[in-house]
């Protein structure tokens, strides 16, 4: 273990540490927006980044932890988007749009939630590429449905919105989500999540209701695309249907194969290794754009776990879990068979940490 | 008074009666065995009990209420635990978290105490862990705890088996031949096993065996199964000098000298 590892873990040990780390990134990202210690380009490249985080670790959350295969996800992001946007450019009034921003934001993650229910209830009903082909239909569905819908400006996009989203909200929510996803996969549903992962069959009889976990992961999952697509919605401030096609939906998926299932700290790394790499690939002009299929097909058959493949950067692992060995030991105390054969190493539940 | 009760149980595949009309109890409280040739439908039986498959006609009482149409998830929580011929555990994870994930239906949290994860959580998590602690600690397994499932021995990993299969506290537990290649010494321990659980939990134990030394050493009572249908019932010694149940592991002829 190197020992930048060991400072790492003892630092996260500390109760305080956490709360210290999450104010120091909140005022750090404020500081860069108000006083504009980075250009307004790079500003929105750090934004892109959160939200992709935001889009890689909710996809993660079906296809690493769960082990199904959801390959619409720029669908939820859409539903997000337009809602949110509805509400802010039509519904609130002009000044008060900054105030009520967060709002908007949660209504249009619930209505890609309900959106994910609505997919989730009859796709999870049989097993396997199902749920893949009920995915890939609802992008499309979505897509030509908001092209049909004159209203909200059809296949010409729809605009007006403020840039509402800055850099100190983008860190917010990616932190918010990233937490919400945490204590989720680290509890009793999370359990059931990665049990249906290893084996669905003997999940279900060892007593996992297992649609009712399909149902609260899936619908989790939409809910953060949709937040994401709030935010993005409100970078960009122009959005068409378009910007959610089926290629929108590859590049979640490539971020989160690329980063590594199962691992939140794997959504971060491929989220941002992706993002940043894509504005280096500016030049190729078009030919970036095929960049993320080869990406994917590579990925799958050279390292199909991803960079972090199922381990997890102790920061992301709650503290009653990380030090499971020494609440064993506790527990083991006087009794035989203790200590363990291996020597005493950093252990997440899932594995080596 | 019979804990399990099968009445005139049927499953069709397509063409294939894989089980007839079969009627047959558990006992509460006594280990019964269920045995027959390979293909003569005994893990359809358990696949049947455990609502993986559905029965085309009988009824299934586990204490008088019967089962048919729950949901498997259902009926683990009625108190039916089973293992697998073929070792399914969560490989990718560890042994501690294989026992955890079988408390899954005894949690009562909701969504407030994971989101906080303030004490009514914590408590409820604690009482968790240490009770599949226990569970490893029982079984020899402690020093596993955190190790994947998938690493372990193959003799433990079928240890560990039973381990979460009794971590869901059930009051019938249902074993898929549990000596399936074992060699004799593992057998041995694996029947002192089955013994200390009946003995120390109280649980009922229906199992599928293919090894008679096994089924001889452990069980009252003895059902054999050939082609789905019932061919023979009762205590090891009745059951091994039965004329059908020669024949049907030995062939035609052999029930006639």
């Amino acid at each position: 273990m190197s020992r930048a590892a060991d400072l790492t873990t003892a630092f996260f040990a500390r109760p305080a540490s956490w709360p210290l780390v999450l104010t120091g990134l909140l005022l750090a990202a404020w500081l860069i927006h108000r006083y504009g210690w980075l250009n307004p380009y790079q500003q929105q490249i750090l934004m892109y980044v959160g939200i992709h985080i935001i889009l890689t670790a909710s996809l993660n959350l079906v296809n690493g932890y769960m082990g199904e295969f959801a390959v619409g996800h720029a669908a939820f992001m859409a539903v997000g988007a337009y809602v949110s946007s509805l509400i802010t450019v039509r519904l609130f009034p002009f000044q008060a749009a900054p105030l009520l921003f967060p709002l908007a934001l949660l209504v249009g993650s619930l209505a890609a939630g309900i959106v994910g229910l609505l997919v989730a209830f009859p796709s999870f009903r049989t097993r396997g590429d199902y749920l893949a082909i009920v995915t890939l239909a609802l992008n499309m569905i979505v897509k030509s449905a908001i092209e049909n819908l004159e209203v909200i400006g059809g296949p010409r996009g729809f605009l007006g919105m403020q840039r509402l989203t800055t850099l100190p909200w983008v860190v917010f929510w990616v932190i918010s989500s990233l937490w919400l996803l945490r204590n989720f996969i680290y509890a009793n549903l999370g359990r059931g999540v990665l049990a249906i992962r290893e084996d669905e069959v003997a999940a279900e009889l060892l007593g996992v209701d297992t649609r009712r976990v399909k149902l609260h992961a899936f619908i989790l999952s939409a809910s953060l695309a949709g937040l994401a697509g709030g935010l993005f919605a409100h970078v960009v401030q122009f959005i068409t249907p378009r910007s959610f096609d089926i290629v929108r939906s590859t590049e979640i998926l490539v971020m989160v194969y690329l980063g590594g299932i199962g691992s939140l700290a794997g959504s971060v790394i491929g989220a941002t290794v992706y993002t940043v790499a894509l504005e280096w690939l500016r030049f190729l002009g078009q030919w970036r754009m095929a960049i993320a299929p080869l990406l994917l097909v590579f990925l799958m058959i050279l390292r199909p776990t991803g960079i972090m493949g199922l381990r997890e950067f102790v920061a992301f692992i709650p503290r009653e879990e990380r030090n499971l060995r020494a609440r064993l030991e506790a527990l083991g105390r006087g009794r035989q068979g203790w200590p363990p054969a291996g020597e005493a190493g950093r252990v997440g539940p899932h594995g080596p940490a | 008074m019979a804990l399990l009760e099968l009445q005139g149980v049927s499953r069709r595949f397509g063409g294939l009666q894989a089980v007839a009309d079969l009627t047959l109890q558990v006992p509460e409280g006594e280990l019964t065995a269920l045995i027959g040739p390979n293909g003569a439908g005994k893990t359809t039986v358990f696949n049947l009990i455990t609502g993986v498959y559905r029965p085309t006609g009988g009824r299934i009482l586990f204490d008088g209420q019967d089962l048919v149409g729950l949901p498997p998830a259902a009926i683990v929580q009625r108190g039916i635990a089973r293992t697998f011929q073929s070792i399914r555990l969560f490989k990718g994870l560890t042994a501690l978290e294989n026992v955890r994930i079988a408390h899954f239906a005894r949690v009562t949290y909701g969504p407030g105490a994971w989101l906080s994860r303030g004490r009514p959580f914590r408590e409820e998590e604690e009482a968790i862990l240490a009770a599949s602690y226990q569970w490893l600690e029982r079984f020899g397994l402690a020093r596993y705890a955190l190790e994947p499932a998938g690493s372990l021995p193959y003799g433990d990993q079928r240890r560990l088996e039973i381990a979460r299969a009794m971590a869901t506290r059930p009051r019938l537990l249902l074993l898929d031949e549990p000596a399936a290649g074992m060699n004799p010494a593992e057998v041995e321990a694996l029947m002192e096993l089955i013994r200390w659980l009946q003995a120390s939990f109280q649980v009922t134990i229906f199992l599928i065996e293919h090894q008679m030394r096994m089924v001889m050493g452990l069980c009252q009572v003895v059902h054999v199964l050939d082609f789905g249908r019932l061919i023979a019932s009762g205590t090891p010694d009745e059951v091994r000098r039965h004329p059908r149940v020669l024949e049907a592991y030995l062939g035609q002829g052999a029930g006639g000298s």
